[in-house]
């Protein structure tokens, strides 16, 4: 045994030793230093002592100092100048590359400036380059650290264009005889690639390309003045808009003149006895092409363009005789027929037609046009008129005889109709008398469109907010459901966590159905309170059950809350408007006449606006307004017809009877089925699903109680609804009763 | 367990231990200053040395000599007694080349050749470390270690443009299978490919080389360097020094 187990224990301790006792190694190391220079300029700092702990170097520079701003790149496709400014005096590199590498070359810019300029040569066409500018500053004594900004961007060499920029806008020479200069000004086109402009000038005619004449201005300002001008000379000028791949414009032209003592100017004779066939070109000939709308110019046509967008002015070549021929545009402005632009249209690269473009005219108006032939063989010369509408939408042609005031009329009308259909729809259907019930229609709108695509699942109407004096339901309410917690643990109760909430609808409805708990309700309208004080405490009263004061609910699961909460109006005493009863229904009255006749007034406005703008442009916003009003008129009609109100009015004053509660029963079972509450005005509408009926009338005493004064015979209701006024004679005691007819 | 029991085995526990450790650290004879690890008797033996050489023989062993199997070798004799050697060359320090300039950017390469010799049949392994946080600083200015996007080497040399970064690539034919590739990746295949998996260096060590057989003539392992100034950084001037140090551990 003990043999056994020292044998065992050997071979267990041996083990173990060999699993766990440390391996004894040896090692031998070697060390190395590893240097980088890093230079800046030159100037290389020494190193620090790092042994054993590295000094502290020299302090950091603060290199947001310097920056780089106002970076320029003109950019065609073999080569592109790259200009900046820094806010110190620097020095810089330029590198660049087809990646942001930069890998294809540099450009060393030793002489310090505040302003540096670099051309970039050899480019490809169609291609992206990045560079980075590196700015150093410069100093007059080195420093370790000189200040440094780098900016990296890039830009694309434009691609084989052979597109003519859009003409400049706006072209003017005038004679300035304080100085004895011409003063040449315009607007230089919005086209991206627009560079610069090139004016020539000639006193023969107007130059038809950049080479033709003499040579004024070249740049990008819009404006300059011709200093070399001699007295009793007219000066035609033509300045082409170039863009960055090289191609020019047909050219904008002015024309000005310097008076002399010596003779007058020359009267130019022009003949109206042109070619033939210049005299038979008329305006059907042209066209506009916008975003590739193409829209014939025809006789008596607008041609109506987008304010916001270039476009051209085109004829076919061969429609032209050939013959020597100048084709000059003329655009007035609409404000001021006197101030206008003229370009020349150029023949095209593929000699297929004459063009010229334009860029975007901006403000809105009818731009007279007048296209001008010139005859040079038989020095004459033909004109065609046409016109442009330029808006800020769609191209549409409208007829010639709409102009100028009904373009104004269309935005201003339809609008205004737009917001008196608005207007109407809501005073007129809704109940909203303040800003807060403004809100809660619009939140329940909001509700029922979920409702209609499927995302809020619609509820059914349970209970009914109403005032508690009148019985009237209100719309809208805004009733919100608070569940207090409870800790399980301590019992302690929690602050009231809101949980539901819901907007009455037109007849004070709402509904909630909630989980197992304990719930509060509270229901809030402008110029109303909760809870009820007036009908505190009270179970039912004469037109609802279950009436509720904001103590607990306790439901249980799947039940549904359904209580009527009466709330008190503010302001509101029965008895004073009893007293003031005849002063009150001439204020209901005036009043409402007063908003039919804003309403109808802004009605009628702004179906007129309507009609008229959708005339005038038929687009789709005009069609939908005009749509609209006409959806409005379909809908008076219908509430007017099947949607009547039935008055509640006395015998023998004619007055109407304010607040009654008007019940309709199945005569067979005397179950009341429906009840509503006249108005203020004695109104009420109730639709029942069509059957016999009787309904019987109980009117609003002095005192605030109901007594019944009304029964009618029962009566076959075809519609479910009632056709005929009721008439009560409140001094008569007892139930009256009548047969509809 | 009887307390008999419990003397018995704490007795053979005792015993096994001390017949266990390692004889690498056993010795013939000590004093306060020397230890004299082995001895032999023998009829002669010298020290003798030259310019070029230094030679210690001895005569009369018997039965000495070297014998191996599978299972076994056998260093039989005082002279073959020898313990395992273990060196490592000491190459001159390194500058990378070319100096850079702190605003325009650019890289700098430089590198240094390790070599392990030992008789250890066990082999070696050589680890790589740096003194210092990032590795390479100049007083307060550095450049980061060499950041890798995921846990093995990066095969390309990639550095931001805003960044300066300091790393190395071991090349030979020992290093560590974490910088074999298979010509896209590394930590696969068994490939070398030249500059081509790189790490930063840490101040733990980091091994890089290593073999389970005698490196008789001398394993050498390259470490090349390389820092890079990205081309939108803008790296303040200066000398920046790293002090790497290469280890050789016999296994």
């Amino acid at each position: 045994m003990k043999i056994r187990m020292f044998i065992l224990s050997f071979i267990v301790i041996s083990l173990l030793c060999v699993l766990f006792l440390p391996r004894i190694s040896f090692a031998v190391t070697d060390t190395i230093n590893v240097s980088l220079t890093v230079t800046n300029g030159g100037t290389v700092v020494p190193p620090t002592n790092c042994n054993p702990i590295c000094n502290p170097g020299p302090p950091d520079y603060d290199y947001d100092v310097l920056t780089i701003s106002n970076v320029i790149v003109h950019s065609e496709q073999s080569q592109a100048e790259i200009s900046w400014d820094t806010n110190l005096i620097a020095t810089a590199v330029l590198v660049w590359g087809k990646t942001p590498a930069f890998e294809l070359g540099s450009i060393n810019l030793p002489v310090p400036g505040l302003h540096q300029i670099a051309m970039i040569t050899g480019l490809e066409k169609n291609t992206l380059y990045y560079f980075q500018i590196r700015a150093t500053e410069y100093t007059l004594h080195a420093v370790p650290l000189p200040r440094k900004a780098t900016y990296t961007n890039n830009f694309r060499t434009p691609a084989d264009d052979r597109t003519p920029p859009s003409n400049a806008l706006w072209f003017t020479a005038t004679y300035n005889p304080r100085t004895d200069q011409i003063d040449l000004a315009w607007n230089n086109p919005t086209d991206p690639d627009f560079d610069v402009v090139k004016i020539m000038r000639s006193t023969v005619f107007y130059p038809l390309n950049p080479n033709d004449g003499e040579f004024v201005y070249y740049g990008s300002d819009e404006q300059t003045i011709d200093p070399n001008i001699v007295g009793d000379t007219c000066y035609n000028y033509t300045l082409f808009a170039r863009d960055r791949a090289g191609n020019y414009s047909s050219g904008l032209i002015a024309r000005a003149c310097v008076p002399g003592e010596r003779k007058p100017p020359p009267i130019i004779e022009i003949s109206t006895s042109t070619d033939p066939l210049i005299e038979n070109i008329n305006l059907a000939y042209f066209r506009i092409v916008q975003d590739g709308r193409i829209t014939p110019f025809t006789d008596g046509v607008t041609v109506e363009i987008d304010g916001n967008r270039p476009f051209s002015i085109e004829v076919d070549y061969d429609r032209m005789p050939e013959i020597l021929k100048t084709i000059l545009v003329t655009i007035n402005k609409p404000s001021d027929h006197r101030q206008s632009f003229s370009f020349l249209m150029r023949v095209n690269e593929g000699k297929t037609m004459y063009t010229a473009t334009v860029g975007p005219l901006i403000a809105g108006g009818i731009y007279p046009v007048e296209i001008t032939i010139v005859d040079f063989k038989n020095q004459g010369i033909k004109r065609l008129n046409g016109a442009l509408s330029v808006v800020n939408y769609r191209i549409v042609t409208v007829p010639a005889v709409a102009r100028g005031t009904l373009t104004h009329l269309t935005w201003g009308g339809t609008l205004l109709g737009f917001a008196g259909i608005v207007s109407a729809l809501f005073v007129e259907v809704l109940n909203v008398g303040s800003l807060y019930d403004l809100y809660l229609v619009l939140m329940r709108f909001i509700g029922w469109l979920l409702g209609l695509i499927g995302f809020r699942k619609k509820s059914k109407p349970w209970g009914v907010v109403y005032d508690a004096v009148t019985k009237r339901p209100l719309d809208p309410a805004y009733v919100v459901v608070t569940k207090t917690s409870v800790d399980n643990k301590t019992g302690l109760i929690g602050s009231p966590q809101e949980v539901a909430d819901a907007i009455t609808d037109l007849d004070g409805r709402y509904g909630f159905l909630l989980p197992k708990g304990i719930y509060r309700m509270t229901a809030n309208k402008t110029h109303y309170s909760f809870p009820s004080i007036t009908i505190s405490g009270r179970k039912k009263d004469e037109l609802y059950n279950d009436l509720y004061f904001g103590e607990e609910i306790q439901t249980k699961e799947g039940e549904i809350i359904s209580k009527n909460i009466p709330l008190d109006p503010i302001g509101f005493d029965w008895n004073e408007f009893i007293k003031n009863k005849k002063g009150l229904f001439r204020l209901f009255t005036r009043r409402e006449k007063i908003k039919n006749y804003i309403f109808n007034t802004l009605y009628i406005i702004g179906f007129i606006s309507a009609s008229v703008a959708f005339l005038v442009t038929p687009n789709l916003f005009n069609t939908v307004m005009l749509s609209s009003y006409i959806f409005l008129l379909g809908l008076r009609f219908f509430f007017k017809y099947r949607h009547r109100a039935i008055s509640i009015s006395d015998t023998r004053t004619g007055e109407p009877i304010s607040f009654a509660i008007v019940r309709f029963f199945l005569p067979d079972l005397n179950q009341e089925v429906r009840a509503v509450v006249s108005d203020e005005r004695g109104r009420f509408y109730a639709l029942v699903s069509p059957g016999k009926y009787y309904v019987t009338i109980e009117t609003k005493e002095q005192d605030g109680s109901y007594r019944k004064a009304y029964q009618s015979l029962s009566q076959y209701l075809e519609r479910g609804v009632l056709s005929d006024n009721i008439e009560i004679d409140q001094k008569k005691v007892g139930v009256q009763a009548r047969s509809w007819i | 367990m009887s307390a008999q029991q419990l003397f018995i085995f704490i007795a053979i526990f005792t015993l096994s231990l001390l017949s266990l450790t390692t004889g690498a650290l056993a010795y013939v004879a000590s004093s306060t200053n020397y230890r004299i690890e082995r001895d032999d008797i023998n009829v002669g033996g010298r020290l003798s040395s030259s310019t070029s050489y230094i030679e210690e023989d001895t005569v009369g062993g018997i039965g000495s000599g070297y014998s191996s199997s599978t299972n076994f070798l056998l260093h039989a004799g005082y002279r073959q007694q020898a313990s395992t050697t273990l060196s490592i060359s000491s190459p001159s320090d390194v500058e990378l080349l070319p100096a850079l300039d702190g605003a325009v950017g650019g890289t700098a390469n430089g590198s240094a050749d390790w070599a392990v010799t030992t008789n250890n049949a066990a082999g070696y392994s050589l680890t790589l470390s740096a003194s210092t946080d990032p590795a390479l600083v100049s007083g307060t200015n550095t450049f980061a270690n060499y950041t890798l996007p995921a846990a093995p080497p990066e095969f390309t040399w990639s550095v931001a443009s805003s960044a300066s970064e300091f790393g190395f690539t071991p090349e030979g034919t020992d290093i560590a299978s974490r910088y074999k590739d298979d010509g896209t990746a590394c930590n696969a295949g068994a490939l070398d490919t030249s500059l081509s998996c790189w790490d930063p260096i840490q101040t733990t060590n980091t091994t890089i080389a290593s073999r389970t057989t005698t490196a008789l003539s001398g394993a050498t392992t390259t470490v090349n360097l390389r820092a890079e100034i990205g081309t939108t950084r803008n790296q303040p001037a200066g000398t920046y020094q790293a002090t790497l140090t290469a280890t050789a551990l016999a296994l």
